[in-house]
């Protein structure tokens, strides 16, 4: 039921998405309506379908929150996405970041569902996860990757409108319904900070987590160490932005070498020699 | 079309050309060259914030190594594979214990000093800004403001400046007057606090590393294995420093794995007992995420195995048949109590011949040592006779006496953690700054609004302005709202 409910959402992504392309290619806000109200839709059956999975699970005896296998992290990875993502679309009144941070969420979904049968079904948790940590942990980690992506999303989109009107702010016309530089790196900044707190809080609760599980608050486990890699990249992108004044081109640049170092926190350490090798 | 959206974001523009630059003009390093020059070089080095981005990102690439490269107890095999030049180079480094070689501890040391040296050079600034008087009549506050910033009303001034006042003090707290021949000045600010979020953070940071020091310093970590039934005095401490007393006996009472129908893992639990000089002083049940603590010194699940446990072994002779069952290392007398055995060795599998077990027996000034086999009937139709050719092999080496192996048992044994590390307090304290710095920093700005009340073409005007650090949409929802209650008061 949940599996299904999640495809469904999968594909409504994929139209947003389309949408959102569309709204940009023709400049005509009707698209840029619709894409909003299909990823709208495509939100509320995503939540629908973890709020189903958690309850599921309850009904099976093995109540916990779906946030416990690679399969479920990627779920919970392109809600927080799609979440994040909603609420800034909503704050700024404008969908132009839509193109590149659906992507991101949809590719996720559809790498979820390409999991073998297995993985997909609710699984009770080893000893290792049985913790109330594990939810605080997991949530604050996801929404500051979600927070990093929209970031990164930002960094392309400073790019893209460089390479459609070319470098600075031209009074008029040239990227014309693109924000201008100015306000698209304001937005990489705030998207930033979020981002930061709540990887500063994934990684406290983690380190809390594991003075219980593991015997020690920080034991240089790879997936701790490239926490920590990603932490001190986007320290130092606030640092630079806000101390040294760095604006414009090297934010956006900082903020998608950022994100490359989440992806590698989240995926990427797996196939290193990792304590936290049960999410895969 | 796109126009509302479009108009909307570019208010938020407008709003950062308005405020946002002046607005962060705040943290921006300081370029006083007639200041610095004062200072010695080995101070501005280290009070350059072009020093801490440097450091970070070069943290961040050592650790980078430290995640590629194996560490630690894993190196060792790694190292065997490389050519002796590399590997010399790799050692000399210390990459394969990175994050406790010198280098990568000189560069946390550095930003360590970077952060004390930054805060404390700013920290005056910051001082100056918090404890600023308002200064509401200072030259240039009221030009070129928006026309819903200046109201008029009919009354007098004092009557009008009284209203405010109020309003004010509702939205903002304490208000400050100020009066000079027909014109009133108000002030109120609120969240002068905001200026020191960053060095909550900062002094967060510098509590954690302090932490870990400590930890570090006064700290140990270790491992034990201990085999149901046995019991353990000492621990062997981590990164081959050693073995250490741990001043009481832990005893592993029992131990469970249970797994789900799957296979996967449901359960580990050890019921562990603590005795001092053989006296039980406490009891446990030892889970994973639930560790025990005994004197200061916690103890963690960690992992289990199986060991050979007690051997089964029959002994005929003299007309007798008698069962023994022994661990390595315990003894027994047979024979009248004229001899003792002894359990040498227990092998699960000697020499691919199945498991095997070496005993040994004194008996007045004579001692002999053999192996039994548990198929030795089928290792003597492969190899006839060589239970005479190897005496070793001789189960009937004491005799009259024939020993034979039943089976050995295997029993588990709980792997367990074993630390101390009086930095965890530390480090919790100053977690918590860190997340407190952030919402101060983040969540708070030092917010100002300033009043003038003056009589103009026999009306009175009212000039409301604002100053900020951050968050310039707050101040201008704040100044909407004192409006608001001032309007709703004259009304």
């Amino acid at each position: 039921m949940n599996t299904k409910m999640l495809g469904w959402a999968t594909v409504i992504y994929l139209v947003a998405m389309a949408f959102y392309l569309i709204r940009v290619l023709r400049d005509d806000e009707y698209w840029g309506k619709l894409a909003t109200g299909t990823a709208r839709v495509g939100f509320a059956l995503h939540t629908a379908g973890i709020a189903v999975r958690w309850w599921e699970s309850y009904r099976m005896g093995l109540g916990h929150a779906p946030l416990a296998n690679f399969y479920e992290s990627l779920i919970f990875f392109s809600w927080a996405i799609m979440l994040l993502y909603l609420v800034t679309e909503w704050r700024i009144r404008n969908r132009v970041i839509g193109p590149f941070v659906t992507p991101v969420a949809f590719l996720s979904m559809a790498y979820a569902s390409l999991s073998p049968d297995e993985a997909t079904r609710i699984q009770p948790l080893i000893p290792a996860l049985q913790s109330n940590w594990l939810t605080s942990h997991v949530v604050t980690c996801f929404m500051g990757y979600g927070a990093f992506t929209i970031a990164f999303g930002l960094g392309v989109l400073f790019f893209a409108r460089r390479f459609v009107s070319g470098a600075g702010n031209p009074p008029n016309g040239g990227g014309g319904h693109l924000p201008d530089e100015g306000t698209i790196e304001e937005l990489i900044y705030h998207s930033t900070i979020m981002g930061f707190i709540f990887l500063s809080l994934g990684i406290i609760t983690g380190s809390v987590w594991a003075n219980f599980a593991w015997g020690s608050y920080w034991s240089w486990d790879p997936k701790e160490t490239w926490s920590l890699i990603t932490w001190l990249i986007y320290a130092a992108l606030l640092h630079a932005r806000l101390v040294r004044g760095w604006r414009g081109k090297r934010v956006a640049i900082m903020a998608i070498a950022g994100f490359a170092s989440v992806l590698f926190t989240y995926l990427g350490v797996n196939y290193l020699d990792s304590l936290h090798s049960y999410l895969i | 079309m796109s126009g509302v959206a479009h108009l909307l974001l570019k208010s938020v523009s407008e709003e950062r050309r308005k405020y946002g630059e002046r607005g962060e003009t705040f943290l921006q390093e300081q370029k006083s060259p007639k200041k610095n020059s004062k200072k010695n070089p080995v101070w501005s080095f280290f009070s350059s914030v072009r020093l801490t981005i440097a450091l970070l990102i070069l943290i961040a690439l050592a650790a980078v190594v430290g995640t590629v490269v194996p560490q630690q107890e894993a190196a060792g095999e790694s190292l065997q594979r490389l050519p002796p030049v590399l590997a010399g180079i790799v050692r000399a480094l210390q990459v394969t214990d990175l994050y406790r070689s010198p280098w990568f501890l000189l560069l946390m040391a550095l930003l360590t000093v970077n952060l004390v040296v930054c805060s404390l050079n700013r920290l005056p600034v910051s001082l100056r800004r918090c404890r600023s008087s308002p200064e509401p009549d200072r030259p240039g506050l009221y030009e070129d403001l928006p026309p819903d910033r200046v109201l008029e009303a009919e009354g007098s001034v004092e009557d009008e400046a009284g209203r405010m006042e109020r309003a004010l003090q509702k939205s903002l707290g304490a208000v400050e007057r100020k009066q000079a021949d027909r014109t009133i000045w108000l002030s109120a600010q609120r969240g002068a606090w905001s200026h020191f979020g960053v060095y909550v953070i900062h002094a967060g940071v510098l509590v954690i590393i302090l932490g870990a020091v400590v930890g570090s310093l006064l700290g140990f970590e270790g491992h034990v294995n201990i085999p149901e039934g046995g019991s353990a005095d000492t621990i062997e401490l981590r990164g081959g420093k050693g073995e250490m007393k741990l001043g009481f006996d832990v005893r592993c009472d029992d131990f469970n794995v249970e797994f789900y129908d799957s296979g996967m893992p449901r359960l580990y639990r050890s019921d562990l007992s603590f005795l001092k000089n053989g006296d039980l002083r406490a009891r446990g049940v030892l889970m994973v995420n639930h560790p025990l603590e005994f004197e200061g010194i916690r103890f963690y699940q960690s992992t289990y195995g199986a060991v050979p446990g007690e051997v089964v072994l029959t002994i005929t002779g003299k007309g007798q048949r008698v069962e023994k069952r022994a661990r390595q290392g315990e003894r027994f007398a047979i024979d009248g109590g004229k001899a003792r055995v002894e359990i040498l060795r227990v092998e699960g599998n000697l020499m691919r011949m199945g498991p095997a077990v070496k005993i040994g027996i004194t008996a007045g000034d004579k001692a002999l040592a053999f192996w039994v086999f548990k198929f030795i009937e089928a290792i003597e139709q492969q190899n006839p006779g060589i239970t005479r050719q190897v005496p070793q092999f001789n189960a009937g080496l004491y005799s009259p006496y024939l020993f034979a192996l039943e089976g050995i048992e295997t029993s588990f044994y709980t792997g367990l953690k074993v630390s101390r590390d009086p930095g965890v307090p530390i480090v919790g304290a100053g977690a918590f700054l860190l997340v407190a710095g952030f919402l101060l920093t983040f969540f708070s700005s030092h917010r100002q609004v300033f009043v003038r009340v003056d009589r103009r073409h026999g009306r009175v005007r009212i000039a409301v302005a604002g100053r900020c650090n951050r968050d310039a949409v707050k101040l201008d929802r704040e100044i909407g709202r004192i409006i608001r209650l001032y309007r709703g008061e004259t009304a």
